[in-house]
């Protein structure tokens, strides 16, 4: 790999930064001729961005990708024909169109007038498929095919173009487990004819399964490249969400604080959700700064999701001050005290078009207005500058349109909009993904004054961040596949042992 | 991190530093262009600026601007009606039924008002629990009440045995101002109001700017939604009751266009197409804008024909503006 000439893909210095985060850190690494390689991380570690830089469907901020020692560029269409063909997640089908229509889409067979060639297009789609070793129906729509079959199409249309690289983004995440090996069988023939795959999945036992080689990325920056037989799943784990940059600040909150009351402030009882999570049930306590760690997929994240009534789930109970829930939306909970952060800021968090002081009071405008809903513009005024002043937000002012701030401002700015609520039971989501390392801690600041600042407190979180896990929870539960796998206090809070659990 | 201040101060030099009366020109593509047109007409037809051709703007504009109003509160919210010219029309027929059939005007303005508002409530019942596009959903409404407005007397105008009380509405004076002019200063102060001052106004925008966040931030969507078609429903029944009271008679072929009248007007105003911000006082001047165009061009004997692809170009040209300061 080391210059040695035999690399077919090289990334160098790559970065793409987008207003208030960056997305990916000078990222350079090669991958070799043939290979099939994995590219490893957890949500918003930069995998989908590389990708699509890779693709041609976003612009990189600076850094170069070559192909066979040729500089690649231009739009994505142009790099197919280069021989970079990707798969997404969601395939990129025209789903009403036929499997042949597909194969061929953009490149179609046709005469100088340019109608197309029914029969030669049939010819050519067949031969492709054939030369994959499979057997399917190309002449009805997509949308009757099986999940499998339609991951085969969009694979046989990816090297439809002389392809010599194949980026596959989760591809099995619809598949049985038949299914998968039959992928595995036609994506390792593939590759012993000269194809080089790039293989995205969270599933660590298929990366372990196919992966000659893996790159691990964290926070947008390459954490190493390693051979994957040298590699243990935790190991792997390790690198993806284990992190430097907080070691010096290890001490754990848990030593400082850390006893709760055994006073129960929720009850969660065999909560069942089909696909997401299984029979979990748990008690949060005042005081408490729960939280759940998991690798992704393992329900932790819908988990916090369906407590707050942002998702649904099928089963199971939750006793609130010992009342039972009714009614699960996002408003009655917000009526409880119950209030979330969302892990997605810029999807499900920011009101992109408002300005920092409307993004603050948003979820508690009663506060600032009469019962006819007229709103005091003083009064509003007022707790907009007071949190911009308490959360040090830096901003030019309430007035400032939402975008313009950094991200870990923006994330400030959302924490400030849960505690103008009358809040006392936090659900947080990701809570510092995507900020700088001083907001970061800054946060934690946060949640640890919201639990000691007023008794019947008390904080669920979701991080895929261990050293954010370690320095701010009272306790953790550790989820695997939907179930809870361990629930560790005190000293057992540590990174060895929890990602023992989670693999 | 010090490059981090650094980058921040310019920013917020920028953002303090005083603007040149080009910037805000060009921050109002529809204020400037309002100003221009007024100029540029006034320089060439001595009969465009007089009192009685402001009035007469004024009242011509106060259809469209209050359709326009409640078409603000939609848009605002990322949708669309393509039912208020309908509604005008129906609920003009059915103003002008009422009246012959004896009903005192009040009871008949209520009623009008009420059949406005329902249709709007349906349309939003139609984009909120059967996931209707609501350019689908009100692109249906928009049929179906025009062919209600037709149905009612065959495709013939409501004109015989109206009562005279239902004409004071569209047709009189109070001082020198007409009547239609004072309610549309009167709609146009509440929901100006309502749009800035008020939470209803607050999460309008909000659930336009992204609804997915305004649920998790515990506002009511869909509730929100009903609320805003069915005001747009109500405003395109005013107008068809100043429109009716106007004409004299209830006419089932008014209102045609009218919302697509409606919609230029919005968005040159400067409320975004998709959704999130919106302005009462933009849409005003866009409205503004539109009459304008058509009165100036009217004076100078400008066809009709040459009136709507000038109305186009000003649109686009209104919108490259806004662009082009991005």
């Amino acid at each position: 790999m080391n210059g040695n000439g035999k690399f077919i893909l090289e990334f160098k210095g790559l970065t793409k930064r987008y207003p208030g985060t960056t997305a990916l850190q000078n990222v350079s690494f090669t991958i070799n001729k043939g290979e099939i390689f994995g590219l490893m991380g957890e949500n918003g570690a930069g995998k989908s961005t590389l990708l699509n830089i890779l693709s041609g469907a976003v612009p990189e901020t600076s850094g170069e990708i070559f192909i066979e020692g040729k500089k690649l560029t231009g739009t994505p269409f142009n790099r197919r024909k280069e021989g970079v063909s990707m798969v997404y997640q969601g395939l990129g089908l025209a789903l009403h169109l036929t499997g042949e229509e597909n194969i061929l889409l953009g490149n179609e067979i046709t005469n100088h007038l340019g109608i197309i060639n029914r029969k030669k297009q049939l010819e050519k789609a067949s031969q492709l498929m054939q030369s994959v070793g499979v057997d399917i129906d190309l002449k009805i729509p997509v949308l009757d095919l099986s999940a499998e079959e339609r991951q085969l199409v969009a694979i046989i249309r990816a090297i439809s173009l002389n392809a010599k690289i194949v980026a596959l983004d989760e591809p099995t995440s619809s598949l049985s487990k038949s299914e998968v090996e039959k992928l595995f069988k036609i994506i390792n023939d593939l590759s012993k004819k000269g194809i080089t795959f790039i293989f995205v999945s969270h599933h660590l036992e298929e990366v372990f399964q196919i992966t000659e080689r893996l790159a691990v990325l964290k926070d947008g920056e390459l954490q190493g490249i390693k051979k994957t037989e040298e590699m243990t799943p935790q190991s792997l784990t390790e690198m993806m969400i284990g992190s430097k940059i907080l070691k010096q600040n290890k001490k754990r909150f848990a030593d400082t604080k850390l006893t709760h009351s055994n006073k129960v402030l929720m009850e969660v009882k065999n909560l069942s959700k089909k696909g997401d999570f299984h029979d979990v049930s748990f008690k949060v306590y005042e005081g408490d700064i729960l939280c759940f760690s998991g690798l992704m997929g393992s329900g932790h994240t819908a988990l916090i999701k369906a407590l707050f009534g942002a998702d649904t789930f099928d089963k199971g109970e939750v006793l609130f001050n010992g009342k039972k829930l009714k009614t699960f939306s996002p408003r009655s909970a917000i009526r409880q005290g119950i209030v979330y952060l969302s892990e997605d800021r810029l999807n499900e968090g920011i009101l992109k078009t408002m300005s920092v002081g409307e993004n603050i009071t948003i979820e508690n405008l009663e506060k600032v207005s009469t019962k006819s809903g007229v709103i005091k513009k003083r009064d509003n005024k007022k707790i907009q500058e007071a949190f911009i002043k308490e959360f040090s937000i830096k901003t030019t002012g309430i007035d400032q349109p939402m975008p313009a701030l950094s991200g870990g401002n923006q994330q400030k700015t959302l924490f400030a909009r849960l505690m103008n609520t009358n809040c006392d039971f936090l659900l947080l989501n990701e809570p510092s993904r995507g900020v700088d390392v001083l907001v970061k801690e800054e946060m934690h600041e946060l949640m640890k004054k919201f639990v000691m600042e007023k008794p019947n407190r008390a904080i669920i979180m979701v991080s895929s961040e261990l050293p954010e896990v370690i320095s701010t929870s009272s306790r953790v539960i550790v989820m695997r596949k939907g179930s809870i796998a361990a629930t560790l206090t005190g000293n057992d809070i540590e990174e060895g042992k929890i990602i023992k659990k989670m693999v | 991190m010090e490059k981090n201040n650094i980058t921040e101060k310019t920013k917020e030099q920028k953002t303090n530093s005083k603007r040149s009366f080009a910037q805000i020109m060009i921050n109002n593509a529809a204020l400037s262009a309002l100003i221009i047109l007024v100029i540029l007409f006034t320089i060439v037809n001595k009969r465009f600026f007089t009192t009685n051709n402001i009035i007469n703007i004024f009242t011509q504009v106060s259809i469209t601007a209050i359709i326009a109003f409640g078409m603000t509160f939609v848009i605002t919210a990322a949708q669309i009606d393509l039912s208020v010219g309908s509604i005008l029309a129906l609920a003009g027929m059915i103003f002008m039924a009422l009246s012959v059939a004896g009903v005192p005007v009040i009871l008949a303005i209520i009623i009008t008002l009420a059949v406005g508002g329902f249709i709007g409530l349906f349309s939003g019942y139609l984009v909120t629990y059967f996931k209707l596009p609501a350019f689908i959903a009100t692109l249906a409404m928009m049929t179906v009440a025009r062919g209600v407005a037709l149905l009612m007397r065959g495709g013939t105008t409501i004109c015989q045995g109206i009562q005279p009380s239902y004409f004071w509405l569209g047709q009189s004076k109070i001082g020198v101002i007409p009547v239609p002019v004072i309610v549309l200063i009167v709609i146009f102060i509440i929901m100006d109001f309502v749009m800035n001052r008020t939470t209803f106004g607050t999460y309008n925008r909000a659930i336009g700017s992204n609804p997915e966040a305004s649920r998790l931030a515990g506002i009511s969507v869909n509730p929100m939604l009903l609320k805003i078609m069915a005001i747009s429903g109500l405003c395109a029944a005013v107008a068809g009751i100043i429109t009716a009271s106007r004409l004299g008679v209830g006419s089932p072929i008014t209102g045609m266009m009218k919302e697509l009248d409606a919609i230029t007007a919005v968005i040159l105003g400067g409320t975004a197409m998709n959704g999130g911000i919106g302005t009462i006082k933009g849409t005003f001047i866009g409205a503004l804008v539109v009459t304008i165009l058509s009165n100036g061009l009217t004076i100078m004997g400008v066809s009709s024909y040459w009136q709507q692809i000038l109305l186009g170009f000003v649109l686009i040209g209104a919108l490259a503006i806004k662009k082009f300061q991005k």
